[in-house]
C-alpha cells in the first residue's frame, strides 16, 4: 500500500486565496472517498480553523512538531466533511523547526493511513526544509504580470529540489486587464492545470467558517476546485474508492482508461 | 526646527490587504498638501511600488543600499508631475533579511535626507525588531476579514513590545454582513480603529492606470477617507497631533499596563 500522496499548496504573495483553495481543496477530495488530512503550516495568518469553524484550537501543528503534543491528540475531524483537520493556534508565534524535528513529522504523516494530506502554507520563496514531505506543489496565483513572474520563481525553486509543480490560478474574471491562460503559460512555460474564477460565494463561506464547496457545490469556485479534485485523485494513482458522494461518471470514466 | 522627518511604517501581517496601496496614497495625500515626501518599497521579494506608478524597476534600490552597494541618494526618483520621491526595492525578487544593524544604518541615513515625511512599504508580516526606533508610528492595514483582524491583531502585539505606536486601518469595507463589523474588529486588536478606507473602483482604475488613486480622483470616496487618515499629519511637521500619541498611551494600557 502506497502511504499518502502529499500536497504542498502554496504561494509567493499573501491574498491570491491559497488558504480557501486548501481548505476546499480537502474537502472535496475527502468526499470523493479518499480520507484527506489538512494540515495549516502557516504560522504567520493560519486561516485554515477559522475557515473550517475550528478556530478555538489550544494546540495545533507547532505543538505536535515540537513534541508538546501528540499527531492524534491534534487532529480534528471536520463533521461536515469528514476531512481530518491539523490546525494551527491562531496566537502561534513563528517558530524554527530542527531537521530532526522535520525528519519526524515527516515520517509522521508519511506512515499514515491517509490516502492524501494536504499542506497549507505561508506565501513566499524562502527554502523550505520541510521538502521531502512533498510529493507536489501547488503553486497559486492570480492573473497579473507580477504575481505571474514572482510565482515563476517559486517553480523554479521546486523544480531544483525535484518537487512536481502545478499551476494553479485563482480569482480570474476575464476582464481586458488580466493576463489571458495563454499568456501565463507562456510566461510559466507550462499548462495551468486549474482555473478558479472570482466569486462572490467564497467570502459568504468564509464568513459562516464553512468552506464554499459544501455551501454551493454549483458555485463557479467550487466547480473549479471539483476539476482540480478530480484531477488530482486521478493523477495520483489512487483508484477504486466509493465516492462519498454520489458519482457522475468520473470514477467509472476512470476505471475504463485502466 | 529639528529637520527629522516623520518616519511611518506601513505594515500588516497578512498579504492582499492594500498595504502598498495604502502607503502611496498617503504619500501622494501628504505632498498634494505641501510636504516634501518620500516612500521607500522594502518589499524586495514582492515589489509592488514601481509598478503601482508605472516606473519600472531600475535595478538599484533599498537592497542595494543595504548591501553597501550603492548610496541612498542615488536610487531616489521623482513621481512626476506632482513631486513625491520614490526608492524603489532593488534586489532579485528575493527576499532580504536584513540584520539591525544595517536597518538601523539604512534608516540614520534616510532620516537625514530633508524629507517632511517617509513612508516605508514593508513585506507582510515583517519583524523590524531592533529597528522600530526609527519609525514614529505604525500603520497596521487589515482588511474587514477575520484572519486578517487576527493577524492585525498579532502584529500590534509585536509592536506592543518594542513600544511602536501603531494605528489600525481598516481597509477594502464594503459594509455588508459577510465581513467583521468595526466594534468586532476592534475587541480583536484591542483599541479603537484609526482609519477605515472604502472599497473603491478608483483603486482598481488607479492599478491599470499607475496614478495613485487619490491624484485620479481626489472626490472619491475612498481619496477622502486617505484625506481623514492624514488629517493628523497635516500639521507641521515635527509636531504630531497630541491626540495620536493618547491613542498610542491607551493601546499599551489596555495591553497589561506597562
Amino acid at each position: 500500500m502506497p502511504g499518502p500522496y502529499v500536497i504542498r499548496v502554496s504561494s509567493t504573495k499573501g491574498g491570491v486565496g491559497k488558504s480557501v483553495i486548501a481548505t476546499n481543496l480537502a474537502v472535496a477530495v475527502n468526499m470523493y472517498g479518499y480520507d484527506t488530512l489538512l494540515i495549516d503550516k502557516d504560522m504567520a495568518n493560519p486561516s485554515v480553523g477559522v475557515y473550517m469553524g475550528l478556530e478555538d484550537v489550544s494546540i495545533g501543528l507547532s505543538e505536535v512538531m515540537k513534541g508538546k503534543a501528540t499527531f492524534q491528540s491534534a487532529t480534528i475531524p471536520h463533521p461536515a466533511s469528514g476531512v481530518r483537520v491539523l490546525p494551527q493556534r491562531i496566537d502561534t508565534d513563528v517558530l524554527q523547526f530542527s531537521p530532526a524535528e522535520v525528519r519526524v513529522f515527516g515520517d509522521k504523516i508519511k506512515k499514515s493511513d491517509y490516502k492524501f494530506i494536504i499542506v497549507d502554507t505561508e506565501p513566499g520563496i524562502q527554502y523550505e526544509t520541510t521538502i521531502k514531505w512533498y510529493d507536489e506543489a501547488f503553486v497559486i496565483t492570480t492573473p497579473y504580470e507580477a504575481a505571474c513572474i514572482s510565482a515563476i520563481k517559486l517553480m523554479s525553486k521546486y523544480g531544483k529540489a525535484g518537487v512536481k509543480t502545478t499551476i494553479i490560478v485563482n480569482r480570474v474574471e476575464n476582464k481586458s486587464h488580466e493576463l489571458s491562460i495563454k499568456e501565463i503559460e507562456e510566461m510559466c512555460e507550462q499548462k495551468v492545470s486549474g482555473i478558479l474564477k472570482e466569486d462572490d460565494k467564497v467570502k459568504v463561506g468564509v464568513s459562516e467558517h464553512i468552506p464554499v464547496y459544501l455551501l454551493d457545490r454549483k458555485s463557479p469556485f467550487s466547480r473549479g476546485i471539483d476539476e482540480i479534485a478530480k484531477m488530482l485523485i486521478s493523477r495520483s494513482g489512487s483508484f477504486g474508492k466509493v465516492p462519498r458522494t454520489g458519482g457522475d461518471g468520473f470514477l467509472s470514466g476512470i476505471k475504463k482508461k485502466l | 526646527m529639528d529637520k527629522k522627518s516623520y518616519a511611518i511604517l506601513a505594515s500588516s501581517q497578512k498579504g492582499g490587504v492594500g498595504k502598498t496601496i495604502v502607503a502611496i496614497n498617503v504619500t501622494a495625500a501628504l505632498r498634494t498638501a505641501g510636504y516634501e515626501v518620500l516612500v521607500i518599497d522594502t518589499d524586495v521579494a514582492n515589489p509592488s511600488i514601481g509598478p503601482l506608478l508605472g516606473m519600472r524597476e531600475t535595478g538599484m534600490g533599498y537592497a542595494e543600499v543595504i548591501k553597501g552597494k550603492v548610496e541612498v541618494e542615488k536610487t531616489q526618483s521623482v513621481f512626476e508631475p506632482t513631486g513625491f520621491y520614490f526608492i524603489p526595492a532593488g534586489g532579485d525578487g528575493e527576499a532580504i533579511n536584513p540584520t539591525p544593524d544595517q536597518l538601523n544604518k539604512f534608516y540614520a541615513k534616510v532620516l537625514k535626507m530633508d524629507f517632511d515625511f517617509i513612508i516605508v512599504d514593508t513585506p507582510p508580516g515583517t519583524k523590524i525588531d531592533g529597528a522600530t526606533k526609527n519609525f514614529d508610528e505604525a500603520l497596521i492595514i487589515t482588511t474587514p476579514e477575520e484572519t486578517s483582524v487576527f493577524g492585525a491583531q498579532k502584529l500590534a502585539q509585536i509592536y506592543e513590545r518594542s513600544h511602536l505606536p501603531h494605528k489600525l486601518v481598516i481597509n477594502r469595507v464594503k459594509d455588508d454582513k459577510f465581513e467583521l463589523d468595526e466594534e468586532r474588529i476592534e475587541k480583536i486588536y484591542g483599541d479603537i480603529a484609526y482609519a477605515l478606507l472604502p472599497e473603491d473602483r478608483v483603486v482598481v482604475e488607479s492599478e491599470a492606470k499607475h496614478i495613485p488613486a487619490y491624484l485620479l480622483n481626489r472626490q472619491s470616496q475612498f481619496a477622502l477617507s486617505i484625506d481623514e487618515l492624514c488629517r493628523a499629519y497635516n500639521l507641521k511637521a515635527g509636531e504630531p497631533d497630541q491626540g495620536v500619541k493618547k491613542r498610542g498611551f491607551g493601546i499599551r494600557r489596555f495591553f497589561g499596563g506597562k
